[in-house]
């Protein structure tokens, strides 16, 4: 039998849908037709599909034509940073990614190092900002593609692109850049165009949509090979079937996106100093990454020195509290974090790492709880700990 | 995002890129360009017989680097 929730802080793996959404799922799931067909249900799809695609167009200031839907941000990394190197080969082999890409984008990158293929890692500083830099001294004559992030999944550092972006494009400006901006799209202003980039993944699950939804803005000209081949939908960058019912629903979430965008991030900066406070209080607690008005709004890592993340994990599972061991994406991995090694981080640190995701449908009463839960499992792994 | 509407055709195999110059093209009023994209060769033999057919003009075809660019002009006539 499963345990109440009393408080959900694990919104950067799934977060609760609202009604309208909802409403919006189930309205999709009604329609027969494929957007590709040619009789009246399907063009009532094709204008499901066209209105999904503008608004999500919208959110980020670019042309419907250019938005490509995929299965989650995951796919969207990978469809980015493998059919970018793929069609511009004649631009060279050599891959740039910073050191704490998330696991979608590094996977890749260490599956090409495997392969013989130049890949290089630029470095960050103890906050997790990208080094412009050493971004900057890794790209060379031979680089096709720099992948980096905006808002950093595990320790929620905001980069800033203006002066990464012009960094690699001093450099070599026909360097293909890809920009991960699903873990920021919901909280910070996403502008496709100011940012100069030639790919932006975004993912649903930050926006209010579900997990499984996401989308790759691709820059026209910029060159990109499928994944999924077979077929000519989304501009013959992802054959097969849409998800009708995830692009209405990433549709609609960005939407709403637009339209609430600073009051969300204002709530959650507010909430999560509150939750900062309270645990930070814990004695040999550390917050990782920026300071909390620095960093992604209602996003928090907090490493405890004595005991690993898993285990605090855990804990606070029995105590009806919800959160991930360091990151949302690795919680079973085990390890320490890459991230936090990249940082510089003490070893003490990186084990004991847990990341509390805030949300739309969080409360002040949450936070409470969570903070009380934290303190009492802090206080019971130590008390068991032989160290 | 400039005058020339851009069909990235790349990685896909006819005949998707014809398929997706022909949606690209109906976007566009007559006079207008189209440049595509590809890297699989039968577009070389594909898209002129497409525009052929279609009563759309082929201004220019070439390969570089294994990359086929093609610029076509929507024509005044669509066939069926």
């Amino acid at each position: 039998m499963s345990r109440p929730v009393l408080a959900y802080l694990d919104h950067s793996a799934s977060a609760p849908l609202d009604k309208a959404t909802r409403a919006a799922i189930a309205n999709a799931l009604d329609c027969l037709g494929g957007p590709d067909a040619l009789h009246p249900a399907g063009a009532a799809a094709a204008q499901m599909l066209a209105t999904a695609r503008a608004q999500v167009a919208e959110l980020i200031g670019s042309d419907p034509d250019e938005v490509i839907f995929t299965a989650g941000a995951t796919e969207a990394r990978n469809l980015a940073v493998k059919g970018l190197a793929a069609a511009n080969r004649p631009l060279g082999p050599h891959v740039v990614v910073s050191a704490v890409e998330h696991p979608a984008v590094m996977s890749v990158a260490q599956s090409w190092m495997r392969d013989g293929k130049p890949v290089s890692t630029a470095a960050v500083d103890q906050s997790g900002r990208i080094d412009a830099a050493a971004l900057a001294a890794a790209v060379g004559p031979q680089t096709c593609l720099v992948s980096i992030h905006h808002g950093q999944h595990e320790v929620g550092a905001i980069q800033d692109l203006g002066t990464l972006v012009g960094a690699v494009r001093a450099q070599r400006a026909e360097v293909r850049i890809h920009v991960d901006a699903a873990e920021s799209a919901g909280t910070l202003a996403v502008d496709v165009t100011s940012i100069g980039a030639d790919a932006v993944s975004i993912g649903g699950t930050a926006l209010g949509a579900p997990a499984w939804t996401g989308a790759l803005w691709l820059r026209p000209g910029a060159r990109l090979h499928p994944l999924i081949e077979g077929g000519a939908q989304e501009a013959g960058k992802r054959a097969g079937p849409v998800d009708l019912a995830g692009a209405v629903a990433l549709g609609h979430a960005a939407d709403h996106t637009r339209a609430v965008l600073s009051a969300r991030a204002t709530r959650r900066r507010r909430q999560a100093t509150i939750l900062a406070e309270r645990v930070l209080a814990v004695p040999d607690v550390r917050l990782n990454g920026p300071p909390v008005g620095e960093r992604l709004p209602g996003h928090l890592q907090v490493s405890v020195r004595g005991v690993t993340g898993e285990s605090l994990a855990l804990a606070l599972a029995t105590r009806g509290v919800c959160v991930s061991p360091g990151s949302t994406c690795s919680a079973d991995a085990g390890k320490a974090s890459p991230t936090l090694e990249a940082m510089g981080v003490d070893a003490a640190w990186t084990r004991g790492a847990i990341l509390m995701t805030l949300g739309d449908s969080t409360t002040d009463d949450e936070l409470a709880v969570a903070a009380g839960a934290f303190a009492a499992a802090v206080a019971d792994l130590r008390a068991m700990s032989p160290l | 995002m400039g005058d020339v509407r851009i069909v990235d055709a790349l990685g896909t195999h006819c005949p998707v890129p014809v398929r997706l110059l022909a949606g690209a093209i109906a976007r566009v009023p007559p006079g207008r360009v189209v440049r595509v994209l590809a890297d699989d060769p039968l577009v070389a033999v594909d898209l002129p017989a497409w525009c052929e057919s279609h009563g759309h003009e082929l201004v220019a075809i070439g390969e570089s680097d294994g990359i086929w660019t093609a610029e076509v002009r929507h024509g005044t006539r669509d066939g069926a």
